[in-house]
């Protein structure tokens, strides 16, 4: 049965938020300032004609734009005077999200999004405006009714995620940008401030750390402190709805967040522990899910924090098809393997003493400041070579009838990966020569989707691995 | 095997969008000449570049075009120097778009562009109930 949808005309203002900066806050400055000081700058006018004009079109767009549900398609029709009708098959979709800020909230609209496999990794395919009932029956015609289980999740295991996830860097981009522009809008120069005020704090303990480091690790706290609670507030009120073939994420405070997809819509199923999990021994389940909205690296979290028992058994639970078969192949237990797992740190420590230790004499009025990088950068190939010890004790793969699964270190997280073997986009086996003398290769595995999730696995058996490999995929050699 | 050429229509509507930009570039470059009468050299380049698409160009390359159903799979082939053949097989794309603009409405014409993870494959404007029927057709055939 074919049935046509419109836009909610809060659409309109969507459509009008690339001009925002460039015309409509000009514009409204302009005229404050008539309306408080009778006074009209030259080019009031001028942007006022074309704020109409832009205004006549993005009301022509918002009356074009058209969806349609019929049978096993969707078609989104788009465009004035350059029309777009784009037709998707619904078994085709990877997976559609509904946010509602607190603006929606009011007057009753939803940001619906409608993400493929195709498209700019990063962007998402489709987004516009709906109306709150029109939202819940496309949402309902494509995933079937809306679940009535939901899995909660504490407060105290959101703030873990949002904790042990957050990074001072995500901190200090989301927040530059608000900072600059607040600043512009109130006329005052609010980063100035800021730092000034950064340098007052620091320099109440320049005798025990060098004043940049102080400086830098002042901004890196507010950075780490800005991206928690963005982090938190985005989590908050997660909800996870499980059916036999559909899953949907609920979460947000101030911005409401629905997404739901198929199981099958899932390229691989990640277990990740980053640096802080490890030291509550906390880990999260993620899913990894083609297209999937605006998201840099496609993920989608399930469980957000639990012990490694729980989250097994809840991967069972959950995706119970993609549960790991096959020979588990790891490196081998002898010291010499254990030894080069080593090499790595062994090799950087070097070098950083190598480095660090005469610049602490050439330089000596830098001293502190090389000594402090020295202790940090010792500490963080002290991480890394426990990481090498995770790799070297837990690191393997299996190449089952069905499902690869992977267990190793990506970057600084441990993480364990499992996907059907269809999912698989490429299989590296890497040798150097130390490996071709030994009989070892390093394993790389990507998954094939948009983000291309990969995992390697270090100084295992070339010949086994090679044999698992064509077992499972039915290469004769 | 299905297969067809491109409409007549489409060469004359892309030399006609060829021939409008052409236009207001060289009004923007003449303008330059007031300045001074060096810039009559990229002018009469940028004029003779343009006459050369229009006129020798853009027939060779959209005689070249040649669209081929093969059972499940759409071939495109096309190209004046350097030739090209792209495939997609109906399984493999995830979506398909109906593209036009004033222009190609006045003359009953679409450009139709698949979508494949990472890739997009882009059939030149054909009559536009042939690109609805084509739409339709590779719906049918990925269904399947």
């Amino acid at each position: 049965m074919k049935k046509e949808y419109r836009a909610h005309p809060l659409m309109i203002f969507k459509l009008l938020k690339p001009f925002l900066f460039v015309l409509i806050i000009p514009l409204l400055k302009g005229a404050l300032q008539f309306l408080i000081q009778r006074r009209i700058s030259g080019v009031l006018s001028f942007e006022a004609v074309c704020f109409c004009f832009i205004l006549a079109i993005a009301v022509l767009r918002w009356r074009a734009f058209r969806l349609t549900l019929s049978g096993d398609d969707i078609t989104v029709s788009e465009g004035v005077f350059f029309r777009k009708q784009s037709v998707i098959s619904v078994s085709k979709l990877s997976s559609v999200q509904t946010t509602k800020n607190p603006i929606d909230a009011v007057t009753g609209a939803v940001t619906y999004r409608i993400n493929t496999e195709a498209g700019r990794t990063g962007k998402t395919d489709f987004e516009f405006k709906l109306s709150t009932r029109d939202s819940r029956e496309v949402s309902s015609r494509l995933y079937g009714d809306e679940s009535r289980t939901a899995v909660k999740f504490s407060l105290y295991k959101l703030a873990l995620l949002a904790a042990t996830t957050s990074s001072a860097v995500t901190g200090i981009v989301i927040s530059v940008p608000v900072i600059n522009k607040a600043g512009k809008l109130l006329g005052i120069a609010l980063d100035q401030m800021l730092f000034d005020e950064i340098n007052t704090v620091s320099e109440k303990f320049r005798f025990y750390f060098p004043p940049v480091v102080n400086v830098i690790t002042l901004i890196f706290l507010l950075g780490y402190g800005i991206a928690f609670l963005y982090s938190f507030f985005k989590n908050l009120n997660f909800r996870l709805f499980l059916e036999k073939d559909k899953i949907e994420v609920k979460s947000g405070f101030f911005v409401r967040k629905r997404t739901s997809f198929k199981k099958t819509s899932v390229n691989d199923v990640k277990i990740e522990q980053t640096p802080l999990m490890r030291l509550i021994k906390q880990f999260s389940m993620k899913v990894s899910v083609g297209g999937y909205s605006d998201s840099k690296q496609e993920s989608a979290v399930i469980i957000p924090c639990g012990r490694h028992g729980e989250i097994k058994r809840q991967f069972s639970l959950y995706f119970p098809f993609m549960t790991p078969d096959g020979e588990s192949v790891h490196a081998s237990r002898d010291r010499a393997t254990r030894n080069r797992f080593f090499y790595l740190p062994r090799l950087y420590a070097f070098f950083t003493l190598l480095v660090s230790v005469p610049s602490m004499f050439i330089f000596k009025y830098f001293y502190r400041l090389i000594l402090f990088i020295s202790f940090v950068v010792m500490a963080v190939i002290l991480y890394y070579a426990n990481l090498c010890l995770y790799d070297y004790r837990f690191g393997k793969v299996r190449f089952g009838r069905e499902n690869v699964y992977a267990k190793s270190s990506v970057g600084l997280h441990n993480c364990e990966l499992c996907c059907p073997k269809e999912r698989i986009g490429q299989i590296k086996l890497i040798r150097n020569p130390v490996d071709i003398k030994r009989g070892t290769c390093k394993v790389r595995i990507t998954v094939r989707s948009e983000s291309a999730d990969s995992i390697r696995v270090r100084h295992l058996d070339y010949k086994t691995v090679k044999k698992n490999v064509y077992e499972c995929y039915g290469i004769d050699e | 095997m299905q297969s067809f050429d491109l409409p007549k229509k489409t060469l004359t509507l892309w030399q006609i969008r060829f021939a409008l930009a052409a236009v207001l570039l060289l009004v923007a470059a003449a303008f330059l000449c007031k300045l001074s009468l060096y810039f009559l050299i990229p002018l009469g380049v940028l004029a003779l570049f343009f006459a050369f698409v229009i006129i020798i160009y853009f027939p060779a390359y959209f005689k070249s075009c040649k669209i081929r159903f093969l059972k499940g799979t759409v071939i495109i082939e096309r190209g004046v120097f350097i030739k090209s053949t792209n495939i997609m097989p109906f399984s493999r794309m995830i979506f398909s778009e109906l593209l036009s603009t004033p222009l190609s409405r006045l003359m009953g014409l679409s450009a139709v562009t698949l979508k494949s993870a990472r890739r997009v494959l882009i059939i030149p404007e054909i009559r536009t109930e042939d690109a609805k029927s084509f739409i339709s057709l590779i719906t049918r055939e990925e269904q399947l």
